[in-house]
């Protein structure tokens, strides 16, 4: 693979008066690191705590990837971001109780580690869509135990509740996934899309789009449209020089 | 990972002195008080290094690797409060608290720069330069609610709590003349006040190198001992180290433990209440036998009051009159126990011991190590049920040394670290000394002199092989001011310090 195109935006809502969205797009030597984190928390605390998770993660990988494989570098970098959110909301009364969902990409060789926790996504497009994570959530659980079916899951109203996230616990396990892009999408987003768009929505959104660019905006358009109740956020990925 | 961990690491590294003698210290909690002081200064100076690196980073707008150092000085700090609140070192506690604020403050401005939430206010950032005034790791460590404690801190310019026992509390102080030395304070002088006497008259008549000498006893500011202060901790803790020990040890602190006993059984003061707790060790492992508090005048009529379940003789269990053999029967415990790493009548309630103490008899100590075949007999007669049965002291020594003498040619040959080798050709000097074997003394000080590196030290060992040679035609026996050398000399290749 040689490059990858990437586009991200991030987007306060209709209702929100702040984004404790953040995002992170970057390449480490030749990987490329791709993230979304989603901050929960009063008072900016939410915004901290996502903002710090990645800058956590990209401090860490910067030093740590050359060495041993993705998957360890990756839990490590999971692993220090929850330390020290874990350590700054214990220190400072005013961040007591944040934290964040994240789901992070780790691009290389037309593959993508994917890891996450909480209920932020990645999706794989293609002629198709797939949801590639499996949300830590109240709803995702009680889906696995079939109490609800899947088609309820969008429309229940304790979609919200989350069920992992980084400085909650001392200990954290991200789930992995492994896949190849194979001239697919990539997408990562927040729950503020996935929670007002079904995956076939941003199945035509994303198909209908001239390029990466305008499928950003019209996803975030879109959700916007629908009432934008949460902060939106979206990175899309794919190897350079393919049509969507 | 918890400091002692850490120090373990550093075993291996070229640390400072008074860490290397905390990693060797036997029983942290209670005699190395002073190496702690050391040691916590000189961790807690590490920190404030770590805490100046971050500061410089943080100096050039670096915000993420500075708070990483900060955070590394802050983890470090937490260690080392551990250690303090595991040995109770108040004072100490909330300085380094205090350190360990200033590097959460500091990891929170660090934090909001890098969220670019504000500008650096460098003003909010802790300066080391302010804080290391408050790190001088001071003496004296107040436990709450003590003034018993403020009143000793009258009399002595430095006072540090070290141990407790049934009795009442032991202290590390200094006097005003900068004397070094440990005090045994009384809890309840009133209901103890007789105890206190006793031990007081059978302590005063016993001057030996191998029992802790009795300094001064005094009666204000309350009643106490001021006693030597011993700087290697106690048996029992040696013992949760490093048991069992190989048999030459175990032989030469049961040997040390013998000719302190034999001193008191020649005054006619039987110890009484023999155990690891009570046998405290310099660093060099010379043994100085402590607390006659159980101790009396050897009469028909001696009868036991307290024991230590386990440790106590069948005799003083029958609460019949007990006698010199009974602290023989303890002493071969004790030798049992570092010999086999365990003492087989200590196991189960208070009734199980005694009941053990009084029917079981243990397996020979060969059955764990083969090599010590020849001290069965010896160990064995000890622990005889019938008290008459048991050798004397002077008998229990002189089988030792004979099983010394034999192992020590063959300990020597299969020893290949020449450090290791001046360590027992010291010891072996040590012991010759102590037998007054002037002979075998000037061989081992010959050996130690021709693979020693260092002139001065080994111009003192040549002095003393002199010293010794002349004893030996002049027929004067070798004196504790000899075995002092020659401690100093391994205190110097042990440690690195005289």
């Amino acid at each position: 693979m040689d490059n990858l195109e990437i586009c991200c935006k991030t987007d306060m809502g209709r209702k929100k008066s702040a984004n404790e969205d953040s995002l992170l797009v970057v390449k480490l030597g030749e990987v490329y690191l791709l993230a979304v984190a989603d901050g929960l928390g009063g008072h900016a605390a939410g915004e901290v705590a996502s903002r710090l998770a990645l800058i956590e993660i990209e401090e860490f990988l910067k030093t740590n990837l050359a060495e041993g494989n993705l998957r360890d570098a990756m839990q490590g970098a999971i692993a220090k971001a929850n330390r020290e959110i874990c350590l700054l909301s214990k220190e400072n009364p005013a961040y007591a109780g944040m934290g964040t969902t994240l789901v992070a990409a780790l691009v290389f060789d037309n593959r993508a580690l994917i890891a996450n926790i909480g209920d932020s996504r990645a999706y794989l497009i293609g002629n198709g869509i797939r949801q590639i994570t499996r949300d830590h959530s109240l709803v995702q659980e009680l889906v696995d135990r079939e109490v609800i079916a899947a088609e309820e899951a969008f429309d229940h109203p304790q979609r919200n509740i989350v069920t992992r996230t980084l400085g909650m616990e001392s200990e954290v396990s991200p789930d992995f996934y492994d896949e190849e892009l194979s001239g697919r999408l990539l997408l990562l987003c927040s729950d503020g899309l996935s929670d007002l768009l079904r995956d076939q929505e941003i199945l035509e959104t994303v198909v209908a789009s001239p390029n990466l660019d305008e499928a950003c905006t019209r996803l975030i358009n879109r959700v916007n449209e629908k009432g934008g109740k949460d902060n939106i956020t979206v990175v899309l990925a794919r190897e350079d020089g393919l049509d969507v | 990972m918890r400091l002692s961990e850490k120090l373990k690491l550093l075993a291996d590294e070229n640390v400072p002195r008074p860490l290397v003698h905390l990693l060797r210290s036997r029983d942290i909690d209670t005699r190395w008080v002073r190496e702690i002081e050391r040691g916590m200064s000189d961790e807690a100076v590490v920190g404030i290094q770590i805490m100046e690196e971050a500061e410089a980073i943080l100096n050039k707008g670096e915000f993420y690797p500075a708070k990483e150092n900060y955070r590394r000085a802050q983890e470090h700090f937490e260690n080392l409060r551990d250690f303090a609140v595991e040995h109770r070192l108040e004072r100490e506690k909330s300085e380094i608290d205090n350190l360990i604020e200033d590097c959460t403050a500091n990891i929170r401005v660090c934090t909001d720069s890098l969220l670019g939430r504000q500008r650096v206010a460098t003003a909010r950032v802790r300066k080391v330069d302010d804080l290391r005034k408050g790190i001088r790791v001071k003496t004296g460590v107040k436990r709450p609610g003590e003034d018993k404690l403020s009143k000793l801190e009258k009399a002595y310019p430095s006072i540090r709590y070290l141990d407790s026992g049934g009795f009442g509390e032991v202290y590390w102080a200094q006097t005003r003349e900068g004397q070094t030395i440990a005090l045994k304070v009384l809890r309840e002088p009133e209901r103890h006040e007789e105890t206190y006497f006793k031990e007081l008259a059978i302590w005063r008549n016993l001057v030996h190198r191998n029992i802790v000498k009795l300094l001064r006893p005094k009666y204000h500011p309350m009643p106490l001992f001021e006693m030597e202060y011993v700087d290697g901790g106690d048996l029992s803790s040696l013992l949760k180290e490093s048991a069992p020990f190989s048999p030459e040890r175990a032989c030469r602190i049961a040997f040390d433990i013998g000719r302190g006993l034999e001193c008191a059984h020649l005054s006619n003061a039987v110890h009484g209440d023999l155990k690891p707790r009570n046998i405290l060790l310099t660093m060099t492992e010379e043994v100085k036998i402590s607390d006659w508090g159980l101790g009396k005048v050897a009469t028909s009529s001696s009868r036991g009051v307290g024991y230590t379940p386990g440790y106590a003789s069948p005799e003083q269990i029958q609460k019949v009159a007990i006698d010199k053999k009974s602290d023989v029967y303890q002493i071969g415990v004790v030798f049992y126990e570092m010999l086999t790493g365990d003492n087989p009548f200590d196991h189960g309630s208070r009734e199980e011991k005694d009941e053990k103490v009084l029917t079981l008899v243990p397996q020979e100590p060969s059955k764990h190590n083969p090599r010590i075949k020849p001290l069965d007999d010896l160990v064995m007669s000890c622990l005889e049920k019938e008290s008459g049965n048991r050798p004397g002291i002077r008998e229990f020594r002189e089988a030792l040394s004979g099983y010394v003498k034999e192992n020590y040619g063959i300990l020597l040959k299969v020893t290949g670290q020449p450090r290791d080798k001046l360590g027992i050709l010291c010891r072996n000097a040590m012991f010759a000394a102590k037998l007054n074997d002037h002979k075998e003394c000037v061989a081992a000080l010959k050996d130690l002199r021709s693979l020693l590196s260092e002139n001065e030290l080994k111009d003192i060992v040549r002095n003393l092989m002199y010293a010794t040679e002349l004893r030996q035609k002049e027929e004067l026996e070798i004196t504790d001011e000899v075995l002092n050398e020659i401690d100093g000399v391994l205190r110097q290749v042990e440690y690195g310090q005289s």
